[in-house]
């Protein structure tokens, strides 16, 4: 086994850093990790970017729809958030499909066009360059909007992204600095060692680590229980439809400031609709809801009237992990010290806000503790038991 | 119902007739014209495949909306049909 | 678990998908038991691809359906007007949600129209296998089924010189009818190897329907001869040749595996190949409805698991015809009487006596029709290849222009975990207009290949709505509007 270090009695794998999952957060984590010199092995017991990584509408928003939720570590998500997705550009821009022509979020009713105005100060504090524009200069810059909408704020740091690229270009930057990335392994069981780490038992057998990171997203919550420290997390099923390739007409993001919606048309030509709505878990397992797409598609049909005809091709869910407070899940566990977590939730912005939380969270790894941690202590994994 | 009811439509400017009733792929195949458009990604032509509305090989642009298959699709009077351009879909 | 169907809410009794020979028998058989009915076609007019009816103002002098088919179709047809079923023409199926009443949504124009049934057949029919070879994509391709849909409902030839390559009970059958509407047909190959005695005996000794198939295929035989069309059994065309459209084909004979034989190339002219490789069903809707769905071995497919009155796995769906498995519009037209037949006992009506009585005579026809299928495939194959003649270059997506090679690379780089999901996230390969319709098949093939599973054992294409591509437009609906911001469904997997 590539990177494998065996001691003449133990016939165990070890490795110094085991992350669980591997989605966006799993394999920004190992790149980071291994960029900075770190052993790293990352376990996916499926295949790379399958769940809610791979399945999201690719939007990299920043905007609020409730300015007035404002709070210290989201703002510091944002703006951690927007440095990290422009290092990201210019290292792989082209080739995750990464378009960052802005963002739109519309309102309909002056009611909604008074949120606008109230929003973008403190968008403005947040570093971002938000503005409200109406009329005449709304339909130069989006001429495919709605021409009957009361106006909109545009972000120009909003965008889009490949969702299905972007986690495969980490994980291949992760294995060139030498990580170790094992799909078709799936964590069965986590020994917790007196003396320190972990044995973490896999469908291909057990391993050795010093430190694991709790990456499993939806399943995180599950994998949590395996190490005796649980956290009240779930998994929720979301959809998502797309068109056919249309000709191009939209460049922005557009997202609605009093409903769900995000609606783009990505560099293939083809639309994205989506925003977070509900799939349906019948019997056989989630599927897309019909009342789900019908309502979805009237409101981006609404905001942007062309999509009238465009043709429905294709429609799919994912689910998405979702926490109590609807804050990430980031950090070291006080309860179970070498027990970390990565896990942003819905209502986090999770697509957009990962791969900087995975950065700092790399960091923290890193440096074993010294030297402190930017984490912000708001998203502990302790913050619901007792004592945490 | 005699021919002498004959619908006239155009493909990329040039008039085509067809009988009433007639998909655009037939009144197109009769007068000749095979080759409907050029594929995206390697600009080869293409005509109609499997002539049932499932292949979707068949698309033109009718009255300005793309994605429309000739085979499905009946000849109307004053249609305006046009090669469903390959660039759809590229971003500059 | 028993569902009462009879109780349920709905708008009607029954939904037949599908206004072909299956479909069309349901709806006549259950609206007999006193079933309300509502059968949905995505055509303008009923008929489905065999009992296909001329578009309505073509002219009497152009019609080109033969008469028997033609005449057959009227009379179902015929019978269904008398009835009480509600028709819906020119409306496309695009979700069935089972629980409680089946909820179908199907679009017709520019809306959705919603509709809650007891009970549905799905009767949904087949299409010409997608056969991939050099030049397949040039205009002046066509399938075999589409040839005759244009020639039936329009009046309108392929082609003036038409190569026929494929195999199957139906090929030489088309030939004849190919030259009687005055095409000139340059050759005909015929994968499989020329009927021998003990085949055609074997099929004699199946009954009813043996003297006819053997007849009317000595008549082809002697027709073609008479008017001098080559037939090549053991043949293929291995390319087509031409760059904006057919010129001619190459033809090779072939091994008993269909490879073909060094040598024993030949040119033909031509301005247009038909590919009549036979039909494989369509099972979209099936699948979105949850059936479950078991492997067909012979014809190497996974078709959805019926019971003796094909019942699906999904209580009170039925699935009939062509739609499940290729086996011909006599089979389907017994199947629909059953599965017709079935749901009407599902609701309480026709049960008991008259119930045995009718469906006695309609299970020991159709085993009789299903025998001699079987048989058939003695001389005809029943899992053909739809890719093997494909080389690096050929395009197997041709709605994204995937080729071969590229799914391939896709496939060795994504293994072992290569299933259809992932190689379609690498390639786009199923992601353009057809929803996979044209490559799934082949693609599914190619995995099975390089990964060393069976082809029904490749995780398919997961079955979302819409089950065919729509308008935008036509799907929006006020239903929910604030349907992203409330709670969601867990997913029962993520439970710790």
């Amino acid at each position: 086994m590539p990177g494998a270090r065996r001691r003449a009695r133990l016939t165990v794998y070890t490795t110094d850093v085991l992350i669980i999952g591997g989605g966006l957060a799993g394999c920004a984590t190992a790149c980071h990790l291994a960029a900075s010199g770190v052993e790293t092995t990352l376990v996916e017991r499926g295949g790379l970017n399958r769940a809610a990584s791979g399945t999201n509408a690719g939007s990299m928003h920043f905007q609020l729809r409730r300015h007035d939720q404002i709070s210290p570590a989201r703002g510091q998500l944002i703006r951690g958030g927007l440095a990290e997705w422009r290092s990201i550009g210019e290292e792989f821009g082209p080739a995750i499909g990464m378009r960052m022509d802005g963002g739109l979020m519309v309102a309909e009713t002056p009611d909604e066009l008074t949120r606008l105005h109230a929003k973008i100060k403190t968008e403005r504090e947040l570093g971002l360059t938000s503005e409200v524009l109406q009329g005449r200069e709304l339909a130069d810059l989006a001429p495919a909007l709605a021409t009957d909408l009361a106006g909109a704020t545009f972000c120009p740091e909003e965008g889009l992204v490949n969702p299905l690229l972007a986690t495969g270009a980490f994980a291949s930057a992760a294995r060139g600095h030498g990580a170790d990335i094992r799909t078709g392994c799936e964590v069965s069981a986590v020994d917790v060692i007196d003396s320190g780490g972990f044995i973490v038992h896999t469908r291909t057998g057990p391993l050795r680590a010093s430190r694991v990171v709790n990456a499993a997203g939806a399943w995180a919550g599950q994998i949590a229980r395996l190490a005796g420290v649980p956290i009240p997390l779930t998994g929720g099923v979301q959809m998502v439809s797309a068109t056919a390739r249309q000709p191009p007409v939209l460049t922005q993001l557009v997202q609605h400031v009093a409903r769900a919606l995000t609606l783009k048309q990505t560099m293939d030509g083809t639309f994205l609709v989506g925003g977070g709505w509900s799939g349906a878990v019948p019997r056989g397992g989630p599927r897309p809801s019909w009342e789900s797409l019908a309502g979805n598609a009237f409101l981006a049909c609404r905001v942007v009237p062309g999509l009238r005809a465009a043709t429905l091709l294709r429609s799919w869910t994912g689910t998405i992990a979702m926490t109590p407070d609807r804050l990430p899940v980031a950090g070291e566990s006080a309860r179970l010290p070498g027990w970390f977590s990565l896990v942003a939730p819905r209502g986090a912005a999770g697509y957009t806000v990962t791969p900087y939380l995975a950065r700092l969270l790399a960091s923290d790894l890193a440096n074993g503790g010294d030297g402190g941690s930017a984490m912000p202590s708001v998203f502990s994994p302790d913050r619901w038991s007792a004592d945490g | 119902m005699g021919e002498r009811t004959r619908v006239t439509f155009t493909f990329n400017g040039a008039s085509c007739q067809a009988t009433p009733g007639e998909s655009l792929a037939a009144a197109l195949l009769s007068s000749g014209v095979r080759s409907l458009r050029r594929s995206r990604r390697t600009g080869e032509p293409r005509g109609v495949y499997c002539g049932i509305g499932l292949c979707f090989d068949c698309i033109v642009t009718v009255d300005g909306r793309p994605n429309t298959r000739a085979c499905m699709t009946l000849a109307e009077d004053g249609m305006r049909v046009e090669s469903q351009a390959a660039s759809i879909g590229q971003q500059t | 678990m028993t569902v009462d169907h009879a109780d349920l809410a709905a708008d009607v009794d029954l939904v037949v998908v599908g206004g072909g020979p299956a479909g069309l028998a349901a709806a006549i058989e259950a609206d007999r038991c006193g079933v309300s009915t509502r059968l949905i076609d995505d055509r303008p007019t009923l008929g489905g691809q065999i009992f296909r009816q001329p578009s309505p103002s073509l002219p009497d002098r152009r019609v080109l359906t033969t008469k028997p088919e033609h005449a057959r179709g009227l009379a179902l047809l015929s019978r269904l007007r008398q009835s009480r079923v509600q028709q819906v023409t020119s409306a496309t199926v695009v979700d069935i949600s089972p629980g409680g009443p089946f909820r179908i949504q199907y679009v017709r124009g520019d809306r959705t129209d919603s509709v809650r049934a007891r009970q549905v057949i799905l009767a949904t029919g087949a299409y010409d296998r997608p056969v991939a070879l050099p030049g397949w994509t040039l205009p002046g391709v066509v399938a075999a089924g589409g040839a005759q849909a244009m020639a039936k409902s329009h009046g309108v030839l392929p082609g003036r010189r038409v190569v026929l390559a494929g195999s199957g009970p139906l090929l030489l059958t088309f030939a004849v009818q190919l030259h009687r509407w005055g095409v000139q047909v340059a050759a005909v190959t015929e994968l499989a190897g020329r009927p021998r005695a003990r085949d055609l005996a074997a099929l004699a000794r199946r009954g009813a329907l043996a003297p006819d198939y053997i007849r009317q295929g000595l008549q082809c035989a002697g027709y073609l001869a008479a008017h001098r069309v080559p037939v090549h059994f053991r043949t293929r065309v291995t390319r087509i040749l031409g760059s904006e459209q057919v010129t001619g084909v190459i033809l090779s004979r072939v091994d008993h595996g269909g490879r073909p034989l060094v040598g024993s190339d030949r040119t033909v002219q031509a301005d247009c190949v038909c590919l009549g490789y036979g039909l494989v069903p369509s099972p979209e809707l099936a699948r979105l409805s949850g059936c479950e769905m078991v492997p067909d071995l012979e014809r190497a497919m996974n078709v959805p698991a019926r019971g003796a009155l094909l019942e699906t796995s999904v209580p009170g769906l039925f699935a009939a015809g062509d739609g499940v498995a290729v086996r011909g519009s006599a089979v389907a037209l017994l199947e629909g009487q059953i599965a017709g037949l079935a749901a009407g006992r599902n609701l309480g009506r026709g049960t008991g006596e008259r119930f045995e009585q009718r469906l006695r005579p309609l299970r020991a026809r159709l085993g009789r029709s299903l025998a001699f299928q079987a048989t058939l495939s003695a001389v005809y194959p029943a899992a053909i290849s739809g890719c093997d003649l494909a080389t690096a270059e050929t395009v197997l997506c041709r709605c994204e222009e995937v080729t071969c090679g590229e799914l391939s690379a896709a496939i060795a780089a994504a293994a072992p975990l290569a299933d259809a999901s992932v190689v379609k996230g690498m390639t786009r390969a199923g992601m353009g207009l057809c929803q996979g319709r044209m490559c799934a098949a082949n693609v599914y093939e190619l995995i099975a290949s390089a990964t060393g599973v069976a082809v029904t054992a490749v995780s398919a294409f997961t079955p979302r709505p819409p089950a065919r591509p729509v308008p935008f437009g036509a799907v929006a609906s006020r239903v929910d509007y604030d349907g992203g911001d409330g709670d969601i469904p867990e997913d029962p997997d993520c439970i710790s």
